[in-house]
């Protein structure tokens, strides 16, 4: 992290030098210098945040697993109030049922 | 017709005795998804001024362009798509599918449904009443009109009591088992965030393209007029004022991931006392959503700021030892 707060000091010290230049090859070497510091500043900052540990690794499944538990649990109190509708339908279909006996037996 | 009364009198009695309001859990579900969309937002606006740095540079150099020029552009842009390899991302992403879940969890077999199912039952013990006197060439109800109100009400009822039981458990096992994950995905998304990388590199980049606003004033300065001159100035401030902002959201996210932490502790210590409401957790869940909605605020922090407020050289405005 120290490494990357020097690249990216050196970067803006470059840059402060720029603004103020006039000279358009001594300006173009500036910019030379501050592209190739800032790209190795992004590079290593790339590097700094994709470290990951299995540690974390481990703690990203086991809460991944609870979210699937907490779905599956969402699903299942949402069921009751689906049983109930199912239950109607099922009544619905009943007296339909029974209506065309009754046609039939008449 | 008397186990149908008695069932309604059971039912309002477990109805008034079990009631345990959720809407606390949802809450705190929604602040803490409603803060990982923030802390992504963080991360995309810094992959995003990565992918702006490189046309930043392209442009202040005098050289005519290629198509090639634009190569170092893809590089970046390919290397910021690969979401799955940060570990920032991962980490926070985990965080608010979760939330998200539990906040679903919390809502789920609303009393809504249970009523609509209800008025669809009545409906249908209606229809099959009418059905039977029709068939049986009758006027009198083979179940009274009442009646099947009464037992749309009662199976409405307990399946609300039955609804509420099973979700209060299922939000009890996961938020206990879930707590020491969720504090240890929080620590890796502060220790992450303090590392200033985002800060650091976001400082530098709009440095950057200030420079350009910079160089351009000064090559302008001798000929251009007094309003050409101030206008000019105006974009170079609200520059200067993008790059001292650099840190805002960024000290934000690690004080609203610390609230997160701290909220579902107090969230978990409550549910394992079967209490779903209590001063301190509504405290701690209205302490979470001043954060998310007060995220992106710079005037937020230096209000805030309990230390000393000061210009930062490699971050821009910060609150002194809070970063």
């Amino acid at each position: 992290m120290v490494q990357l707060a020097e690249l990216d000091e050196a970067v803006r010290e470059l840059n402060e030098l720029w603004q103020v230049c006039t000279d358009d090859d001594q300006s173009e070497q500036l910019l030379e210098k501050r592209d190739v510091l800032d790209s190795q500043a992004q590079e290593l900052a790339n590097k700094i945040v994709r470290e990951g540990t299995d540690e974390l690794n481990g703690a990203i499944d086991a809460l991944n697993n609870l979210k699937d538990s907490a779905i599956e649990a969402k699903n299942a109190v949402d069921d009751i109030a689906r049983k109930i509708s199912k239950t109607a339908d099922a009544i619905d279909k009943a007296c339909t049922a029974i209506a065309k006996v009754a046609v039939l037996l008449a | 017709m008397r186990i149908i009364t008695l069932g309604i009198a059971c039912t309002v009695f477990i109805a008034g005795c079990a009631s345990t309001p959720t809407g606390n859990v949802e809450a705190f579900g929604n602040a803490t998804k409603g803060v990982t969309e923030k802390i992504e937002g963080v991360i995309k606006e810094y992959n995003q001024e990565n992918v702006r740095n490189e046309l930043t540079k392209l442009a202040q150099h005098t050289s005519k362009i290629n198509t090639s020029s634009l190569d170092p552009v893809v590089k970046v842009l390919v290397g910021g798509a690969d979401k799955k390899k940060n570990a920032l991302y991962k980490a926070n992403h985990a965080l608010g599918t979760y939330a998200d879940a539990l906040s679903g969890l919390a809502k789920s077999g609303s009393r809504d449904e249970m009523d609509l199912a209800a008025t669809k039952l009545y409906s249908s013990l209606h229809g099959f009443n009418e059905q039977y006197k029709t068939l049986a060439d009758t006027q009198d109800d083979l179940i009274k009109d009442e009646t099947n109100a009464g037992i749309g009400k009662v199976v409405a009822a307990i399946g609300g009591v039955y609804a509420e039981r099973r979700r209060a458990e299922a939000i009890k096992e996961i938020v206990i088992k879930a707590d020491p994950y969720v504090q240890s995905i929080a620590d890796v998304i502060i220790k992450e965030l303090m590392k200033g990388v985002i800060e650091e590199r976001l400082y530098t980049i709009k440095h950057t393209e200030l420079s350009g606003y910079i160089k351009d004033y000064n090559f302008k300065v001798a000929s251009a007029s007094f309003s050409e001159k101030r206008a000019l100035l105006d974009e170079i401030y609200s520059k200067y004022l993008e790059m001292q902002s650099s840190s805002a959201s960024v000290v934000q996210a690690i004080k609203a991931i610390k609230e997160i932490k701290k909220t579902h502790s107090t969230l978990m210590a409550a549910v394992e006392k079967d209490k779903y409401s209590s001063d301190s957790l509504v405290r701690a869940i209205g302490r979470l959503k001043y954060l998310e909605i007060h995220y992106d605020d710079l005037e937020a922090i230096m209000l805030s700021c309990e230390t000393e407020i000061v210009a930062d050289g490699d971050k821009g405005i910060i609150c002194k030892d809070e970063s």
